[in-house]
C-alpha cells in the first residue's frame, strides 16, 4: 500500500530542488563532521597497535611522563626475567625549519641498534620506491649522526637518502644529521637518530624519556610491568610501567582536554543540523499548510498526512545521512594529506562501519525532531480556518 | 422524508473573535434547519458573512457546529472523530473549491488520483476511474498537464473531476465559478448541471452569482446566519 504514495512523495522532494540540495547539502555536512569527530574519538581511543606491540611495555618516569629518567635503568631492566630487549628514547623537542604544525612531526633519539628488535614490524624500504633495502639500516646503525625517518615524512617534505636535517632545540642542543634509512610499517611519522650523538651534544646527562621493553611473551607483561616499577620504587626516579596502547593514551591527554573538545564540536555541528532542517521543514509546512488541508478535505486523516510528510523527511535526511557517513568513510579509506595531520595521530584512522551505519538513524531522526512540531501542527490544522486564510 | 440526504435541525456555529476579556462571540448560523433530498442541485445564496460557506464546511464535516443535529445519509457526522470524519468525507463528499485547489506538483491525472489512493483500488483501476472522471468534464487529453499548464477554467474542471472521481453521495461547492472568467463559467455550471442531470449527483453550490443560481434546481437564501427563503424552481425556469 506505501508504494502508490511513492510518486507523491518524490514529486514533493523535487518540488523545491534549490531549497532541497541545500537542506541536504548542510544536513549531508553536518553528519560528515560528527562522524568524522566520533570516528577521531574512537581512533584516539583504539589507535592502531602494530605486530609485536602487544609484547611491548613502556616504562616512564611515574612524577611527569616529559621528567627524564636515568639511562642506567635500562641494564637493569633487562635483567628481569621474561625481558627480551629494551630500547631507551629521547624525546627531542625541536623545531624543524618553522614553528608551524606543517613542520611537526615527533623526533626521538634512541639506540639505534636496537629499533629492528623492538620494533620488527617496521621494513627499511627504498623511499622512492617503497622496496626493501635492509642495507640501509645498516648505514643508519653505523653513522653515529645519521637518522631514519618514516617514508611518509620523505614523502611530505621531498626528502632523500643522504639529506642533511637541522633541527633547533627547545631547550635543548641544536641536531644536524644526514639521513640514512627509510622506514615503512603501521607508523611511518617518525623521526629517529642516535640517543649516544644527543647525549654528547646534551654534556652525557645520561638521561631518557622511556623505555621501549619487548618481552619474550605478551603474557608475561603484567608480571614485567610490576616487577621493573618495584625495582624503581625507592630510586631517585619512581618509573611507571604500561602497555604500549596504554601509554598512546597518555599521548592523547597530552593533547590538551581533546575528547571534550571534540564531544562539543560534534554536539554544535549536531544541534546546528537541528536548527537548519527545524527552519526549513516549518517553513515548508507553512507553505503547505493550505494543500494539507485540502488533502484533507479530500479524506486524508491527519495521521496519513503526518506520516506522508514524515516520510519525506525521511527520505531526504536518509540520503544526506549516506552521502555524509559515505564521504567521511572514503576520506579515511584512500590516501590523502588528512593522514598526516595531527602529528601521526590519523594514521591508520578508518570509520568504523558500525559508526557510519548509525549515521543514518541518526540524521532520520534528528529531522524527524525537528519537524514533528511544524507537522504535527499543521496535520491537525483546523481545514476550515486554514483554507480560508491561504485561500 | 425519506430521502432527505442531508437532514439540518437547529444548527448553531459561534466563534469566538480575539482573546481574553476581548474575546467575541459571533453566531454565524443561528438555529438553521434545511433539508436536502438525493438528485437535489441547490443553490445557497446570501450577502457576505451570511454563514453560506460556513453552512457548507459543516456539512463536509470540515468544520464542527456548536450545536444542533447534522444527519448525513442517516448518519450523525457530528458524532465522529476527526479520523472518522476524514474517512467519511473520503467516501462520501467531493468539495469544488473557488480556487481550484489543486496540487501543484501533480499532473492533472495525479491530482484526480489523490483521493483513490486511500481506497483499495489497484494500479490499473486509479488508472481507469482517473480517466473516466476526466472524460467526464471533458479533459482526457490533459492528463499529463500540471496545473501551471491548464487555464483557470480547466483547472476548475480537473477539480471537478477529483470531486466526483470516487462517486461521493454528495457535491459540495463553494463559489466554483467565482474566479473565472464568464464563459469559463458557463461551462463549470454546464457541467455541474449535468453532473446532477444525467449522472444523479446531489449539488450544494455557495454563490454570489444570481446567474450561477439560475441553474440550481432549488434556491435557498440565508441572512445573518438565519435561513429567510427556499424556494424549489419549476422544471421549466431553469
Amino acid at each position: 500500500m506505501a508504494l502508490r504514495y511513492l510518486p507523491f512523495l518524490r514529486r514533493n522532494l523535487l518540488r523545491n530542488r534549490r531549497r532541497s540540495f541545500l537542506t541536504l547539502f548542510s544536513l549531508a555536512a553536518s553528519i560528515f563532521l560528527v562522524v568524522v569527530l566520533e570516528g577521531l574519538l574512537r581512533h584516539l581511543d583504539d589507535m592502531p597497535r602494530a605486530d609485536g606491540s602487544e609484547k611491548r611495555l613502556i616504562v616512564r618516569n611515574a612524577q611527569n611522563f616529559k621528567d627524564p629518567i636515568p639511562a642506567s635503568f635500562g641494564g637493569k631492566i633487562h635483567q628481569i626475567p621474561g625481558v627480551q630487549g629494551v630500547c631507551a628514547l629521547f624525546l627531542y623537542w625541536g623545531i624543524y625549519k618553522d614553528l608551524k604544525p606543517e613542520y611537526f612531526f615527533p623526533k626521538m633519539a634512541l639506540d639505534a641498534e636496537r629499533l629492528r628488535e623492538n620494533y620488527p614490524e617496521t621494513r627499511i624500504v627504498d623511499p622512492e620506491t617503497g622496496a626493501e633495502r635492509p642495507a640501509l639500516f645498516d648505514q643508519f646503525v653505523a653513522d653515529r649522526r645519521g637518522a631514519s625517518a618514516g617514508i611518509n615524512l620523505y614523502r611530505k617534505y621531498g626528502w632523500k637518502i643522504g639529506d642533511r636535517i637541522v633541527f633547533r632545540g627547545m631547550g635543548l642542543p641544536d641536531v644536524e644529521v644526514t639521513l640514512r634509512s627509510c622506514y615503512d610499517g603501521p607508523e611511518r611519522s617518525s623521526f629517529y637518530f642516535h640517543r649516544a650523538y644527543l647525549e654528547e651534544l646534551m654534556g652525557n646527562p645520561g638521561a631518557v624519556t622511556f623505555f621501549n621493553v619487548i618481552c619474550e611473551n605478551a603474557e608475561d607483561l603484567p608480571s614485567v610491568a610490576s616487577s621493573i616499577d618495584a625495582l624503581f620504587a625507592n630510586s631517585q626516579a619512581p618509573t611507571v610501567t604500561e602497555t604500549e596502547k596504554a601509554f598512546q593514551g597518555q599521548w592523547v591527554q597530552m593533547l590538551g582536554n581533546v575528547r571534550f573538545l571534540l564531544r562539543a564540536i560534534g554536539l554544535a555541528c549536531g544541534f546546528a543540523m537541528l536548527c537548519v532542517s527545524a527552519n526549513t521543514l516549518a517553513m515548508t509546512a507553512r507553505e503547505r499548510a493550505s494543500e494539507i488541508a485540502v488533502m484533507k478535505t479530500l479524506g486524508f486523516t491527519p495521521g496519513k498526512v503526518l506520516t506522508l510528510l514524515l516520510s519525506e523527511v525521511a527520505v531526504l535526511c536518509a540520503i544526506a545521512s549516506a552521502i555524509g557517513s559515505g564521504g567521511a568513510v572514503a576520506m579515511f579509506l584512500f590516501p590523502g594529506p588528512w593522514h598526516d595531520m595531527g602529528g601521526g595521530f590519523l594514521l591508520g584512522m578508518r570509520i568504523p562501519p558500525d559508526l557510519a551505519i548509525a549515521a543514518l538513524p541518526l540524521g532520520i531522526f534528528v529531522g524527524w525532531a525537528s519537524a514533528l512540531w511544524p507537522f504535527l501542527r499543521v496535520a491537525h490544522a483546523p481545514i476550515a480556518s486554514t483554507i480560508r486564510r491561504t485561500g | 422524508m425519506s430521502d432527505a440526504l442531508v437532514q439540518i435541525r437547529s444548527l448553531e456555529k459561534t466563534y469566538t473573535r480575539g482573546s481574553g476579556r476581548d474575546a467575541q462571540a459571533v453566531h454565524v448560523l443561528q438555529g438553521l434547519s434545511l433539508q436536502v433530498h438525493k438528485g437535489d442541485f441547490v443553490a445557497l445564496m446570501g450577502p457576505s458573512g451570511s454563514g453560506k460557506t460556513t453552512l457548507l464546511n459543516l456539512i463536509a464535516g470540515i468544520d464542527r457546529p456548536t450545536a444542533g443535529e447534522l444527519m448525513v445519509d442517516g448518519l450523525d457526522i457530528t458524532r465522529l472523530s476527526e479520523s472518522e470524519l476524514a474517512r467519511w468525507r473520503a467516501s462520501s463528499v467531493g468539495f469544488i473549491f473557488q480556487l481550484y485547489n489543486l496540487i501543484p506538483v501533480l499532473t492533472a491525472a495525479e491530482n484526480v488520483e489523490l483521493p483513490l489512493l486511500l481506497t483499495k483500488l489497484g494500479k490499473r483501476e486509479r488508472r481507469e476511474h482517473v480517466q473516466t472522471a476526466l472524460s467526464v468534464v471533458g479533459l482526457a487529453d490533459r492528463m499529463g498537464h500540471y496545473p501551471r499548464q491548464l487555464s483557470g477554467g480547466q483547472e476548475q474542471r480537473v477539480a471537478i473531476a477529483r470531486a466526483i472521481v470516487t462517486d461521493p453521495l454528495l457535491l459540495l461547492a463553494d463559489e466554483p465559478t467565482g474566479d473565472l472568467d464568464k464563459a469559463s463559467g458557463e461551462e463549470i455550471l454546464e457541467l455541474l448541471s449535468r453532473l446532477n442531470r444525467e449522472f444523479g449527483k446531489t449539488i450544494l453550490m455557495v454563490t454570489h452569482d444570481p446567474h450561477a443560481a439560475e441553474r440550481a434546481k432549488r434556491l435557498v437564501r440565508l441572512e445573518k446566519g438565519v435561513l429567510v427563503s427556499d424556494d424549489v424552481k419549476a422544471p421549466a425556469s431553469r
